[in-house]
């Protein structure tokens, strides 16, 4: 059984020009440790195809099973609660919390887990080390450059061991320097940890790193490889 | 998180903790200036001169007629200060008369005081003049009103001519010595008052063993209604009626009634203008937060924990700014109740044609600050609503 699989995800946004369909019928499935890229000029449906996979957004048409449950027919309680137990989530403004700092924020999702403090504090630290920001574990995001923001948020998407990662568009506000360091953690993570990747980009450093290329164009996939 | 989310916008956190500090602050100070002054008013007219509660012949009021004077009753006046209910209990004896010095004269109610019974502090503490050592032989001693005496062109030592009616038609004459003048609070008691010893006023007036009225100090004077009820009950005395001073001056508790009124309107103008203050940082704090709401809602945090702590940071900033606020307020409060305010001028000129002394001594009433504590606390809880709506409909995803 796939780990996600979407079968027929339609999504539609009223607007005052009109619908507009941003998914249009997509299938699909994501195998258990990819490292995928969906690719695709703005404006294709991107975002909103992850959108719908991370449970943020609920399609019109179609079901989403991520191993098995549909998570189109939970109820919004329920998909926080899966969200929280399921799913990690990069984002292209990073979206750290101010007053956290990059420890705290790496163990915030444990902390609403429930998982004591001395275990999640370990486990923080030990994606901080990962992604090379232990010597920053006590800084606030102010204090940390874009790049660095960029490390501490893939930190805390992995730190409650997701059954996988959404990243949108996660280098977009980031230096090609900074792009090749999270992209060689990125990498590194999926091999060490063994966690799915599936990240929306139109970045080509990004695209060449990718082992699966998705490519959208209108709401459609057009080309898988 | 809710501590440190103050710290993130310190200007924003400072300005909704300044705007309850002063909400809370004015409040205070306002209130206890406006108490206060009811409660010097009340203590000095009604406490010093005619009793909280009054025990009279049920036909003395409204005309205070001497004829309708109460027999000396030394084991039932014993009775009523042995009640645990009461501070003090003194007998009265009162009547109006002429009194002349040299070339002025003057109409004067005479008080008849008990000094050995009485709080002499309290006699002591409005002596603005003379001494109340008097000699044993000669004329009757009188404390007169500052005003009176002044009225009469008379000094310490001075003799006056008293004529008036006495008991059941006699005629009450004699003479007085001016021992004293007295400050007691109230300008028009001032300009009429003429107080001397129980014994003198009865011998002055023929009520040889009779008390006009007897005043009554409740240990709480703000429920004399009740008190002179039950003493009415615990302590009966024949022919006699039991009155609380609201119900024998109720235009002086209409009157502190209809000034309460503008003052608490004030105090919800003062509120309004804060709560628009309050609810005005508490939509920039949504604002501001709304991409963070919607971001931890992606990650799992549920709304009833960011309900949480935006609902905590809206008590921490609360509970900052009424502490603030209280320590200013209480710290003015008591610097005035030490020093209290003396009006000069026009504003202590009507003051005093409306027959009270022209100062504001502010009540310290604990209830004042607490009471306007929780309200300034409850108006930011009550702004608070809005950054709580925010997060309760704030989706997962920013479109």
């Amino acid at each position: 059984m796939a780990l996600i699989e979407l079968k027929n995800v339609i999504k539609v946004y009223k607007s005052q020009a009109g619908n507009v369909t941003a998914v249009d019928g997509i299938s699909a499935s994501f195998e258990e440790g990819e490292f995928t890229a969906i690719v695709g000029p703005s404006g294709c449906g991107k975002t909103t195809l992850l959108n719908a996979i991370g449970g943020l957004d609920r399609p019109n048409q179609g079901t989403i099973k991520i191993e098995g449950q549909d998570i189109a027919a939970l109820k919004d309680r329920d998909l926080i609660d899966f969200r929280l137990q399921n799913i990690g989530f990069v984002f292209q403004a990073y979206n750290l919390i101010p007053v956290l700092t990059a420890l705290e924020n790496t163990a915030f999702i444990l902390e609403l887990q429930g998982v004591s403090k001395k275990e999640r504090e370990a486990r923080a630290m030990e994606l901080l080390e990962a992604v090379g920001l232990a010597d920053r574990a006590h800084n606030r995001p102010n204090q940390l450059s874009g790049g660095q923001q960029q490390r501490v948020a893939v930190a805390r998407a992995l730190a409650s061991r997701p059954r996988f990662v959404l990243a949108d568009e996660p280098t977009a506000n980031l230096d090609s320097r900074s792009t090749e360091t999270l992209l060689d953690i990125m990498a590194n993570l999926n091999q060490r940890e063994k966690t799915t990747f599936i990240f929306s980009t139109h970045d080509p450093r990004v695209i060449d790193r990718a082992r699966r290329i998705l490519l959208l164009e209108d709401g459609k996939i057009v080309m898988s490889k | 998180m809710a501590w440190r989310n103050l710290g993130r916008n310190k200007r924003r956190s400072g300005i909704t903790a300044a705007a309850v500090a002063f909400a809370l602050f004015f409040a205070i100070l306002i209130r206890s200036l406006q108490l206060g002054i009811y409660g010097h008013m009340i203590d000095t007219v009604v406490g010093g001169m005619a009793g909280y509660v009054q025990v009279a012949d049920s036909a003395y009021w409204p005309s205070q007629n001497i004829d309708m004077a109460l027999p000396e009753d030394a084991a039932w006046l014993h009775s009523v200060r042995q009640d645990p209910g009461v501070i003090s209990a003194n007998p009265r004896l009162a009547g109006f008369t002429l009194l002349s010095h040299q070339k002025q004269s003057a109409v004067a109610q005479w008080t008849g005081v008990d000094f050995d019974q009485e709080d002499t502090a309290y006699w002591n503490s409005r002596l603005v003049a003379g001494s109340f050592e008097t000699a044993a032989e000669g004329p009757f001693p009188v404390w007169l009103g500052r005003y009176l005496a002044e009225r009469l062109k008379a000094n310490l030592g001075d003799t006056l001519i008293g004529l008036g009616q006495g008991y059941q038609g006699s005629m009450a004459n004699d003479l007085f010595t001016v021992a004293g003048t007295l400050r007691l609070g109230n300008p028009e008691l001032e300009k009429r008052m003429a107080i001397m010893r129980l014994s003198d006023a009865q011998s002055y007036s023929g009520a040889y063993g009779l008390w006009g009225t007897v005043m009554i100090t409740p240990k709480n004077p703000h429920a004399s209604l009740e008190a002179a009820q039950s003493f009415s009950l615990a302590h009966p005395m024949p022919y006699a009626t039991w009155t609380s001073w609201e119900q024998r001056m109720p235009e002086l508790q209409q009157a502190i009634q209809a000034d309460s009124a503008g003052g608490i309107v004030i105090l919800l103008i003062l509120y309004v203008v804060i709560s628009f203050g309050l609810l005005g940082t508490m939509i920039m704090l949504a604002s501001e937060r709304q991409r963070e709401f919607t971001m931890q809602i992606a990650l799992g945090v549920k709304r009833r924990v960011l309900l949480g702590v935006v609902f905590v940071e809206a008590v921490l900033m609360g509970l900052l700014g009424a502490g603030i606020g209280m320590f200013m307020g209480r710290g003015c409060v008591y610097y005035f109740h030490l020093h209290p305010l003396r009006l000069v001028g026009d504003m202590a000129l009507a003051m005093e044609q409306q027959g009270w002394e022209p100062i504001l001594p502010p009540t310290m009433d604990w209830s004042i600050s607490l009471t306007h504590g929780v309200i300034v606390v409850s108006l930011m809880l009550f702004a608070s609503l809005w950054p709580m709506y925010v997060v309760y409909k704030s989706p997962a995803i920013q479109r």
